[in-house]
């Protein structure tokens, strides 16, 4: 195999199942004023694995509503838009995730693992820093972040002793290595991904800069948050593949965001308890 | 994460997996055969966060504690235990930002410091570098395996063996 193309990546980005329609629907109505909450149920409805979804999130121990949640229109009010993307985006991301990626060391499973743990310290750390807009945007960042990796699976499956090899002997970062095996690297690629599924740009930014965020347009935050989001998770262990913790960490990330040191490591020490909780995600599986 | 296992079971294996920053923390009794193994994430607990009364192994200062505790009680001598840590991971120049992110390094001096404490003294560590492992300690020998992931696995120690 060796290196890639730019147009291999189009193929291999090509040959990925669709970006359902239903969900491009709704990332466009829920950023449009206009919609109402019917609006978007009823886009929901005409889907009827993605409702299933949504209201079995909304009526998870995740939130916490005191009553049940039977009808869409409730589900949306009660989420709210925000939150709303973001399930339906981690939903749709979910099946591609969760599978084997044998190139990293991945079992299944793990490298969903990794990414909501990475979500869930992107919007901790959001939280923290007293940017929730930001909050919710960085968690969709977090869990997409390393869909590059699904895309470049035998590729570096292939290579991986060359490319380890770089990074031990050279004192190399990952996907610096990736780049001069392959040509490319796993936030390049995941970016391409996000870019042929028509998400923002801030979000597909967030993806290709995630480990060198200082590279990213400075008024884009979410480059920062899915740099320490990624960090934290690598640093409790879940979902550590091959690549290991062979990744640069970039200060500049905590002084855009306005954190500091502390806030990380007391995200680090909330994550796991979080994580627990969110067992609801495991469901998405049915 | 944040368990704490013991074992005397002869046919049983303890294993911390996926250790990043985090230490696995294993400790072993040779005469009476208890293995006791810790998953730890973080050098200290504070008061009034999270998680440090109900799952102590989440510490180090508390993990070591609660582990002797626990191995002491189905039979372990604080004086016979033999110890072996693993993990301690880092992400490139996280101690060049902030000594506070150097997390794997400051879980490793902690854990070392706490099993001090308890007057006991390391026998053998397998720490730091930027690469995931898992450990594994068996409990009928005392023998201590760490994998590094998508790597090899090694023997770091047999705990069991006379000194």
């Amino acid at each position: 195999m060796g290196q890639l193309t730019a147009d291999d990546v189009v193929a291999r980005v090509r040959d990925l199942p669709a970006f359902p329609a239903v969900v491009t629907q709704v990332l466009k109505a829920t950023r449009d004023p206009d919609t109402s909450a019917v609006g978007v149920a009823n886009i929901l409805a005409t889907d009827q694995a993605l409702t299933a979804k949504v209201l079995r999130l909304a009526n998870s121990a995740l939130f916490g509503f005191p009553r049940r949640v039977s009808t869409l229109t409730d589900a949306v009010v009660l989420l709210g838009f925000s939150t709303l993307r973001g399930l339906v985006l981690a939903g749709t991301a979910f099946g591609m995730l969760n599978r084997r990626v044998d190139g990293y060391s991945l079992d299944k499973g793990v490298l969903w693992q990794h990414s909501l743990g990475t979500a869930l310290a992107c919007r901790s750390l959001c939280q923290r820093a007293r940017r929730r807009a930001l909050a919710d945007e960085a968690f969709v960042a977090g869990v997409l972040h390393d869909l590059g990796k699904v895309v470049l699976d035998s590729y570096v499956g292939e290579a991986f002793s060359q490319i380890i090899e770089i990074v031990t002997e050279q004192h190399r970062p990952f996907m610096e290595a990736e780049r001069q095996v392959l040509g490319f690297d796993h936030a390049e690629v995941g970016a391409r991904v996000a870019e042929a599924w028509s998400l923002p740009v801030e979000l597909c930014e967030a993806i290709r800069f995630h480990h060198e965020p200082a590279n990213a347009p400075p008024e884009n935050l979410l480059p920062q948050a899915a740099h320490l989001g990624d960090i934290v998770a690598l640093s409790l262990g879940i979902g550590v593949g091959g690549d290991g913790l062979n990744y640069p960490m970039d200060g500049g990330a905590l002084v855009a965001l306005g954190l500091a040191p502390e806030d990380v490591e007391a995200v680090m020490t909330e994550l796991p308890d979080i994580m627990v909780d969110e067992s609801a995600w495991q469901d998405l599986d049915r | 994460m944040s368990e704490i296992r013991i074992s005397r079971q002869e046919l049983d294996v303890l294993s911390a997996m996926g250790l990043g920053s985090c230490i696995g923390l294993c400790m072993y009794d040779p005469t009476a055969r208890v293995a006791g193994m810790a998953h730890v994430m973080l050098p200290e607990s504070r008061s009034g966060s999270t998680g440090s009364e109900s799952l102590p192994g989440k510490f180090a200062d508390t993990a070591v504690p609660a582990l002797l505790q626990q191995m002491e009680r189905v039979g372990a001598s604080r004086a016979r235990l033999r110890v072996a840590i693993a993990g301690g991971a880092e992400v490139f120049a996280s101690s060049s930002v902030s000594p506070i992110l150097a997390i794997g390094r400051r879980n490793a001096e902690a854990v070392r410091a706490a099993v001090q404490r308890i007057g006991l003294r390391l026998t053998a560590e397998d720490v730091g570098g930027s690469t995931g492992r898992t450990v594994v300690l068996e409990a009928a020998t005392g023998l201590v395996q760490v994998r590094m992931v998508g790597g090899k696995a090694a023997d770091l120690v047999c705990l069991g063996q006379a000194r």
